[in-house]
């Protein structure tokens, strides 16, 4: 009797060890299972380009070509003390995400063109993307709008220096510089509320000048050129933005400004635009 | 078991998480447009020929009722069109007397490539040498290099007056000027 009940009560406490520890388990189930989840990465992809002929190549140049290998049609001529020229690129969002306008900058390719940076001024003019208008204006147009954009830099600067500076032609250099350094800055005011004609299949369209970005050529070289945050412009995709570049060869002192008679000098314009 | 495989998972996320927060550098995607090679060309002013204080003039042996035309060439070696302009600065030596001979010499059909110059006359009546004295003279424009107005003569005409009467005063006096052109973009 005792043997019995020892035995049994052994044999069932080994049977419950048994379930209590881990292992396999039955029991009921269902799966569901979700393929192909995908994570692909958009692009951010711009498209710089003139809209006159031919297509590739730097906005200034100076002699005029219609050839293969010449810049194009709008070279500026040889630069004086007192010019301004205005010429511009389109950038074009190719890519799949919205891009942001991060840095505008220069580069200088020597000395010379720094000397000739340190007496110029570079104005960036924004306009409104419309990718309606802007991949529609034929090469024409094209000139059109840069020669408007420069007849009003040319005829604001020069009205402005008169009436602000009258007596202008007979300061010393730093005070002319100020001046000078003024009077840009107020054709630039102006210049961002100025709107410009174009004509898409013969039907005039106003573009707009969203902001203008300015400074001395030789600021703008260099690479740290970051946009103000309220000011990095937004592009869509398939959207074009037009920059309008004014540089201005200063007119300073013949003793300052003599030293870059005949000089050629080369600058790149560049935008860098990220993710939004 | 699904329950230690989730909690698993989640720290895993929290730890990205902490990797974002912190500061450094960050990876953003960009890109960068950049139009190359844009060129600016400046254009040259040279004024010919170099003169180095050389004189354009000289006269000897003058007296009463001589006349001289003067003729001297300038020229533009450079790209750019100029203004021309010129600046004299006159001094006499009257031999001990006080006597200006510049008073007796008279000016007259003052011409940059045939065109007639203005000369402001500070003083009325004969225009003298030594009215010259300080003058500016704006003379006319001159082409670029290899335009056909690149190049042009400066022309006047020099009289010794005659005042019907004794100029001994003057007997032996010289008078100098300097010149100074210049030629300045347009």
């Amino acid at each position: 009797m005792k043997k019995r009940l020892a035995l049994s009560m052994l044999a069932s406490t080994v049977a419950f060890a048994g379930l209590v520890g881990a292992g396999t388990y039955a029991y009921f189930n269902d799966t569901e299972t979700s393929t192909g989840n995908t994570v692909q990465a958009g692009t951010l992809e711009m498209t710089g380009f003139r809209n006159d002929i031919p297509i590739e190549g730097p906005m200034f140049y100076t002699s005029d070509g219609f050839g293969p290998d010449d810049a194009g049609v709008l070279g500026t001529g040889l630069w004086q003390p007192g010019d301004t020229h205005t010429r511009g690129m389109f950038i074009r969002n190719d890519g799949t995400l919205n891009a942001k306008l991060n840095k505008l900058f220069a580069e200088a390719q020597d000395d010379d063109a720094m000397a000739f940076a340190e007496q110029a001024h570079a104005t960036i003019a924004v306009f409104e993307p419309d990718s309606n208008v802007f991949l529609n204006i034929d090469s024409s147009e094209y000139a059109d709008l840069v020669d408007a954009i420069d007849q009003f830099y040319q005829t604001t600067f020069d009205d402005l220096m008169e009436a602000m500076f009258p007596g202008h032609d007979t300061m010393e250099l730093e005070e002319l510089k100020q001046a000078i350094k003024q009077v840009h800055g107020e054709v630039k005011r102006l210049l961002m509320e100025e709107s410009f004609r174009v004509h898409v299949n013969g039907d005039p369209v106003n573009v707009n000048v969203q902001h203008v970005f300015q400074d001395q050529l030789s600021n703008l070289v260099g690479n740290d050129n970051i946009v103000d945050p309220g000011l990095q412009y937004v592009v869509e995709p398939g959207e074009s933005l037009f920059f309008g570049y004014t540089v201005s060869f200063d007119d300073l002192t013949p003793e300052e400004n003599n030293p870059l008679q005949g000089k050629e000098v080369k600058f790149n314009f560049g935008t860098e635009f990220v993710q939004d | 078991m699904s329950l230690k495989k989730q909690f698993a998972f989640t720290l895993a996320s929290v730890g990205i998480g902490a990797a974002l927060i912190g500061g450094g550098t960050f990876a953003y995607f960009n890109d960068t447009e950049t139009s190359n090679n844009n060129t600016f060309a400046a254009g040259t002013i040279d004024l010919r020929p170099d003169l180095n204080g050389a004189a354009v003039f000289n006269i000897e042996n003058a007296k009463p009722g001589d006349d001289w035309d003067v003729n001297y060439n300038l020229s533009n070696a450079g790209s750019l069109a100029a203004n021309v302009n010129v600046t004299a600065d006159y001094t006499a030596d009257g031999n001990g007397d006080g006597s200006d001979i510049g008073t007796q010499l008279i000016v007259t059909d003052v011409q940059f490539g045939g065109q007639a110059v203005t000369v402001n006359d500070p003083n009325g009546g004969d225009l003298t040498l030594t009215d010259l004295d300080n003058a500016n003279i704006e003379l006319g424009a001159l082409g670029a290099d290899g335009a056909a107005d690149d190049e042009k003569a400066i022309t006047f005409k020099l009289t010794f007056k005659e005042a019907n009467a004794p100029q001994n005063e003057y007997q032996g006096d010289s008078a100098s000027v300097n010149l100074v052109f210049e030629a300045r973009q347009q």
